[in-house]
């Protein structure tokens, strides 16, 4: 890997020829929380944030989008390819944009993330961790791929990593220094005492299989005060499913299709033709929700907005802690 | 051909038709596409006829109503609530099993024998519902939504998932961990979390997610949020008191 070094009175410079490469959106502060949005300028920008409320997934997948538009027999896909740039997104959510990637991106390619992927940049920053996270018991608390550069706040500079052709281009601009072995051994101790404040542990060792032997009372209980309102899927940064409508117009000829962000713990995800629900209750989504995060493969970045967004204030480790039978 | 149609009103505010009539962009093209028979609220001309397509407000509080609902359901193929009294029994139904209507009139008229009526009921206590769509009143958008389903051949889609899915897509803030008593997560969405996004916590007026609303845990979630139980009932009560799992409400 490439390492570059930028003085933090430089950034302007860099988001500025990030800028001329594309919209930019990055973290900000509106309302008591923080959003990745559209910037201008990188005085709007929260560089030192603990999470969104959305990931930047919703950049790459909306949250709602038009997929076509059809008239009679004949339909034109509703490509979007303008460049972006997500700037400011921190280890787990690169790694959440990674585990979208295998799904979007290897086959079936799915054509409107594709695009946007490809078209968008991403420069990682370094975070600061709350008691909610759990990036490092899941494997996703460092990002080694899946970013263009990488900025490892050092105090009075950045160490920056390059993760892509197009990273390599922009730390070869004027304003960028070259970093050698010190600064990347001070960024090293850096990321190890940040990952160190990570203090939330869960123990998967065998976690999927505890799932799929956990006994329905076990269930009921750990899922008791689920309100089933899919705030846990639609604010994790791996969920990846969605839903999708025809809009049609009067005329019963015109329409668009349009997706939107579905819920594994709603009601429609496992609703199949003839009125068959395979998972009629919170009980099953529940089980399904836990196995597809952490069962056979993990894809949980440990990133805690679906504890922190819950209304019913239930807490991701302690689920699991509870299905393998450790005091709450 | 195109599709007989039959707008009607029970007890309620009319609103729903309103909401019809306020669809001032789209309202030509919709009358152009349907063979309007009854719609009182827009027009006195009113044909008898029978319908493919009934869509009726109101929820039924007198015999009168209960048997022309009754004939309206044999004329028509398809028969649509429109709006929360249609759909649950509306705001007039928020003190049924509490308070009996004999009781109520007295309190209003002074005595209890002034006119014959019920308990405020949906439509769906006394004929089969083909559709619902919910809301007080309905949204337009929806409504369009579903007489273009219609209009092909097709039930609409019905939404059967919480406020909470349109109030995240928004990226709002959830009020629930604000301290507010919100009825998000039990009530049908499609408003595109109009209130929340605008900090005002959801009052439930789309009704309660048919079969799918975790009343019980939304009842412990609200009590170990230091909500009282009376405040809870009322909220809970005012769209959709007639939901049996909200009727036991203690």
């Amino acid at each position: 890997m490439r390492y570059a070094k930028l003085a933090k009175a430089d950034l302007p410079k860099l988001f500025q020829s990030l800028k001329s490469r594309g919209e930019v959106f990055a973290p900000v502060e509106e309302g008591g929380k923080v959003t990745f949005r559209k910037v201008d300028d990188l005085k709007e920008v929260k560089l030192e944030y603990t999470r969104t409320l959305l990931p930047p997934k919703k950049l790459l997948l909306p949250p709602e989008e038009e997929i076509l538009r059809y008239e009679g027999e004949e339909y034109r896909e509703s490509f979007e390819g303008k460049k972006a740039v997500l700037f400011g997104v921190h280890h787990c959510d690169v790694n959440g944009l990674l585990k979208l990637d295998r799904v979007f991106l290897d086959s079936p390619r799915d054509e409107y993330y594709a695009r946007r992927r490809e078209n968008t940049l991403v420069v990682g920053i370094s975070c600061v961790p709350d008691r909610y996270c759990f990036c490092t018991s899941v494997g996703s608390g460092y990002a080694t791929t899946g970013f263009d550069l990488f900025l490892h706040d050092l105090g009075r500079e950045y160490l920056v990593r390059v993760g892509s052709g197009e990273g390599y281009r922009l730390s070869k601009e004027g304003y960028f220094q070259e970093a050698g072995k010190k600064e990347v051994e001070q960024a090293a101790r850096m990321e190890e005492r940040r990952m160190g404040k990570v203090r939330r542990r869960i123990n998967l060792a065998g976690m999927g299989d505890l799932i799929e032997t956990e006994g329905k009372e076990g269930w009921e209980e750990v899922s008791a005060k689920c309100l089933a309102c899919g705030t846990c899927n639609l604010v994790c940064p791996t969920c990846q499913c969605y839903d999708v409508s025809d809009l049609l117009t009067l005329d019963v000829r015109k329409g668009s299709r349009v997706r939107r962000w579905d819920s594994c713990m709603l009601k429609r995800h496992a609703l199949v033709a003839g009125g068959l629900n395979f998972r009629p209750t919170v009980v099953e989504r529940t089980v399904n929700r836990l196995s597809c995060k952490v069962g056979e493969e993990v894809r949980c970045v440990g990133c805690g907005r679906c504890t922190v967004y819950c209304p019913a204030g239930i807490d991701f480790v302690e689920m699991l802690s509870a299905v393998r039978g450790e005091a709450r | 051909m195109k599709p007989k149609v039959g707008i009607f009103g029970f007890t309620g505010c009319a609103g729903d038709q309103l909401m019809i009539l306020n669809l001032e962009d789209e309202l030509l093209d919709l009358v152009g596409a349907l063979d309007l028979k009854s719609f009182t609220m827009a027009s006195s001309a009113v044909e008898e006829s029978d319908y493919d397509v009934a869509f009726v407000e109101g929820s039924i509080t007198t015999p009168k109503q209960k048997q022309k609902l009754e004939e309206i359901r044999k004329r028509s193929k398809l028969l649509v609530a429109i709006g929360d009294c249609a759909a649950w029994g509306g705001v007039q139904a928020s003190c049924n099993g509490i308070l009996k209507v004999e009781e109520k009139m007295k309190e209003v008229y002074g005595s209890d024998k002034v006119w014959e009526i019920y308990e405020s009921k949906p439509l769906s206590a006394y004929v089969k519902v083909d559709f619902v769509l919910p809301g007080c009143p309905i949204e337009k958008e929806e409504f369009l939504r579903a007489a273009a389903s219609l209009l092909r051949g097709d039930l609409p889609e019905a939404v059967d998932y919480p406020v909470c899915v349109e109030c995240k897509l928004r990226e709002n803030g959830c009020l629930m961990l604000e301290g507010k008593l919100c009825l998000g997560p039990l009530t049908v969405g499609g408003c595109r979390a109009r209130c929340p996004s605008l900090g005002v916590d959801c009052i439930g007026c789309r009704g309660v997610i048919e079969g799918e609303a975790r009343i019980k845990s939304a009842l412990q979630v609200f009590r170990e949020a230091g909500f009282k139980p009376d405040y809870v009932r009322a909220r809970l009560r005012m769209f959709a008191a007639n939901y049996p799992e909200i009727l036991e409400v203690k």
